[in-house]
């Protein structure tokens, strides 16, 4: 019978011996990278959090800790709260504009976090812009977009009839989703909840512009200790109590995500609107419209704010940004982000093949143990602490690399490179074996075989991985605060740099830099999105 | 005249604008076996999913022992369902998930267990409850789906080409072990498949889809022709 085949073929764990040795040697360039510009610099940074253990009992140190992880709970409880309902419309049913509403529950997440906490503090009402609420909320907008892809992937993957054969049992739908919906989603879920913990517990961007001064985070903080305050002793404090805390969060999320993973099977048929019942064609209608709205206005309320100067309306600010007078050089900026982005993408997707190829077919534990470590180290030390670590380490002969214009992008390939190596290596294992087989009973060789199968197999992948990098690095503030200087002022610099500074037109032309820098993503992902797509038809 | 078991009165459903079931009128006494037989596609399953719920009808009227179960929900009618592909939850062994509308009913527990027990001996697997349902053959799944779907007793119960995907020897070996069972258990049953051998096997009284409803006769012979 036919039924009994399906899902099975997409296993790679044949091993095909060039394969596993060029893993093997080709280990060396990921090792290399990740030796150098993570594990040196965040040992480095350790080093100097140790020499002041007495300090993490500091009052204030202390206090930033508590306080980034209770806000880090808040924020994950509501983001799984908003997020696990809006997995259910968006997964479970079939009507007009779906996935144009699935789309927009994307957009806070490939727009940079700064230009979020911007966006929101707009909408908010002017005795709430900053404080704890609006960062949770903040959070939770950022944040739904990974619930939605990891539990929404496995709701749709389970099966309608399950369901079904429980109302025929007797259940209701509150038992339903008890005992037969939740058990099937408890791991996706908790995977979730880890990642966004660990999100929210490294938040900066949103941070700094919605928590307020009175209530810093432990990223902000180790940026005001390492940039304004010059205390670096109190900035690797904090950055050791966070690479710790994060790493705590991830060993005990993390095997709940390769299980949750492990499930893709074939998606399940939605429920068509036009056949279910009135009371949840109702709900489900009324859920994408606020779901829409939601995610619409933040952005309407970012354009809007960079027209206002003061109390008035006016180009002004966008005027001055393309003059020449001006404190905000829009241009520059732009090519230097662009630049940026361009330099961090090659770099992160090359690195991120080789950690995933390694991964994916080498043949010893240990070398894929080494390769994991590529991906996972770069997790644990956070984008803030990363820029801390290249500050701290790179300044002394051999390595003084100080005002080097490629750290830049370097950091933000660190940044980026568990994301890339991930995409890539889901991409890889999907290559079923026998395709390979096939070529070389055909008399291909095993480069042969690589660049007929898996390269061009690959192609769409790797471009998709590329954009994913691009736009990490384009959104980029953590690390790129920290190493900033004058002269290659990205997009993120200059919003960072324009609020900090008193006056009205200064603080519009932030928000100028914002709507341009939000463009500036959202293109390159229609972009991206309409070549993939337009290859298939 | 005793009330029937189940009733489907000039039931019909329609997806958007194409019509699935037109004026379908069925009528069970209680107790009864009844095989619909139809190709693949007419609409059987359909029918099943309409009697229990899962698929809103348009127009006409399922009695279950003379109630009118318009805006009744699932889980409140009584009509106990085997799916085509079994539909055994995977996070429960065999016999959590034969007792899991005895959970659902609040049984006590020791009511549960034996009721479990009583109900694997039937259908031929007693001392596999504590088996992962991952690991069941086809013929073993089709019979703790059967088994799960009994345990409550429910006084309708239907099945959906219960034996489909198994091989032909162990098929009508298992047809003549269904209908055992089921009339041990005294359900008013409703089975639906493409195989006419089968539906003997099962069944008191077999029909075909297309007789039960006239519209539907006129459209599908002319069609065949």
């Amino acid at each position: 019978m036919a039924r009994s085949v399906a899902g099975l073929g997409v296993v790679t764990t044949a091993i095909l011996t060039p394969y596993a040795r060029a893993a093997r040697r080709l280990l060396v360039v990921p090792a290399m990278f990740v030796g150098v510009f993570t594990v040196w610099p965040a040992v480095t940074t350790l080093r100097r959090g140790f020499d002041l253990a007495a300090t993490i009992t500091d009052g204030g140190l202390r206090s930033t800790v508590w306080f980034t992880t209770w806000q880090a709970a808040i924020s994950t409880v509501s983001t799984l709260v908003v997020g696990i309902p809006v997995a259910w419309v968006l997964t479970r049913h079939e009507f007009v504009g779906r996935r144009i509403v699935r789309a927009l529950t994307l957009v806070p997440f490939v727009l940079p976090t700064l230009v979020v906490g911007l966006a929101f503090r707009t909408v908010l009402p002017s005795g709430l812009r900053t404080g704890v609420a609006p960062l949770v909320i903040a959070h939770a907008f950022l944040n739904v977009a990974v619930v939605v892809r990891i539990v929404g992937a496995r709701w749709e993957s389970q099966p309608r009839g399950f369901d079904d054969a429980a109302a025929t049992l007797g259940a209701g739908p509150v038992v339903r989703f008890r005992t037969v919906t939740w058990p099937a989603l408890r791991a996706s879920i908790v995977a979730a909840g880890g990642l966004v913990f660990m999100y929210c517990f490294s938040t900066y961007g949103t941070a700094r512009v919605l928590a307020g001064p009175s209530r810093p985070v432990a990223e902000t903080e180790i940026y005001r200790f390492a940039v304004l305050a010059g205390d670096m002793r109190a900035a690797s404090a904090l950055a050791v109590a966070q690479i710790v805390l994060v790493g705590i969060v991830l060993a005990i999320t993390a095997p709940g995500t390769r299980h949750g993973a492990s499930h893709a099977t074939t998606p399940a048929r939605p429920v068509t609107l036009r056949n279910a019942t009135h009371a949840r064609r109702a709900g489900v209608t009324l859920g994408a419209v606020i779901i829409a709205a939601v995610f619409v206005i933040p952005l309407v309320g970012l354009a809007v704010r960079s027209l206002r100067v003061g109390d008035a309306f006016t180009l002004s600010a966008w005027r001055n940004a393309f003059g020449s007078t001006t404190s905000l050089h829009l241009v520059d900026a732009i090519t230097a982000s662009i630049a940026t982005a361009l330099v961090a993408a090659v770099i992160t997707v090359v690195v991120g093949t080789l950690v995933a190829f390694v991964q994916v077919h080498a043949t010893s534990r240990t070398t894929r143990g080494i390769a994991t470590a590529c991906e996972v180290i770069p997790v644990v030390v956070s984008a803030v602490v990363v820029g801390l670590g290249f500050l701290l380490a790179f300044r002394e002969s051999p390595v003084d690399w100080r005002g080097r214009w490629w750290l830049l992008p370097v950091s933000h390939a660190v940044v980026a490179l568990p994301l890339v190596s991930r995409t890539i290596a889901a991409s890889m294992r999907q290559i079923p074996q026998d395709l390979r087989n096939a070529a070389s009973t055909l008399g291909a060789s095993p480069l042969r075989v690589f660049s007929s199968i898996d390269a061009s197999l690959l192609r769409r992948p790797i471009g998709a991985a590329t954009t994913l990098a691009a736009l990490v690095s384009l959104g980029e503030f953590g690390a790129s605060s920290l190493l900033s200087r004058r002269g290659n002022e990205t997009l993120t610099m200059a919003i960072g740099r324009l609020l900090g500074r008193p006056g009205d037109i200064l603080q519009a032309q932030a928000f100028v830099a914002a709507v341009v820098l939000a463009a500036l993503c959202l293109s390159l992902v229609a972009f991206v999105d309409r070549v993939t797509t337009g290859d298939i038809g | 005249m005793t009330t029937p078991g189940l009733e489907v009165d000039h039931v019909n459903v329609a997806f958007g604008d194409s019509s699935v079931l037109v004026n379908v009128s069925l009528r069970l006494e209680r107790g009864e076996i009844v095989a619909v037989l139809g190709p693949s596609g007419s609409g059987k399953s359909t029918l099943l999913r309409a009697i229990t719920g899962l698929v809103e009808i348009n127009s006409g009227t399922v009695r279950v022992n003379g109630v009118d179960m318009r805006g009744v929900a699932t889980h409140r009618r009584g009509v106990g369902f085997v799916f085509q592909n079994n539909q055994l939850f995977p996070h429960l062994d065999v016999a959590d998930n034969v007792g899991y509308g005895l959970r659902i009913a609040r049984a006590p527990s020791a009511q549960r267990h034996a009721r479990v027990t009583e109900l694997l001996s039937l259908v031929g697997l007693p001392h596999h409850g504590e088996r992962d349902v991952a690991t069941l053959s086809g013929g073993e799944a089709a019979r703790v789906a059967l088994a799960r779907s009994l345990a409550t007793s429910p006084p309708v119960l239907l099945l959906d080409e219960p034996l489909a995907g198994l091989d032909h020897d162990l098929r009508y070996a298992l047809a003549e072990d269904l209908r055992r069972v089921i009339r041990a258990a005294g359900s008013t049953t409703l089975v639906v498949t493409h195989d006419p051998v089968e539906a003997e096997r099962i069944a008191d009284r077999v029909v075909r889809l297309v007789d039960l409803s006239d519209e539907l006769t006129a459209e599908l012979s002319s069609d065949g022709q």
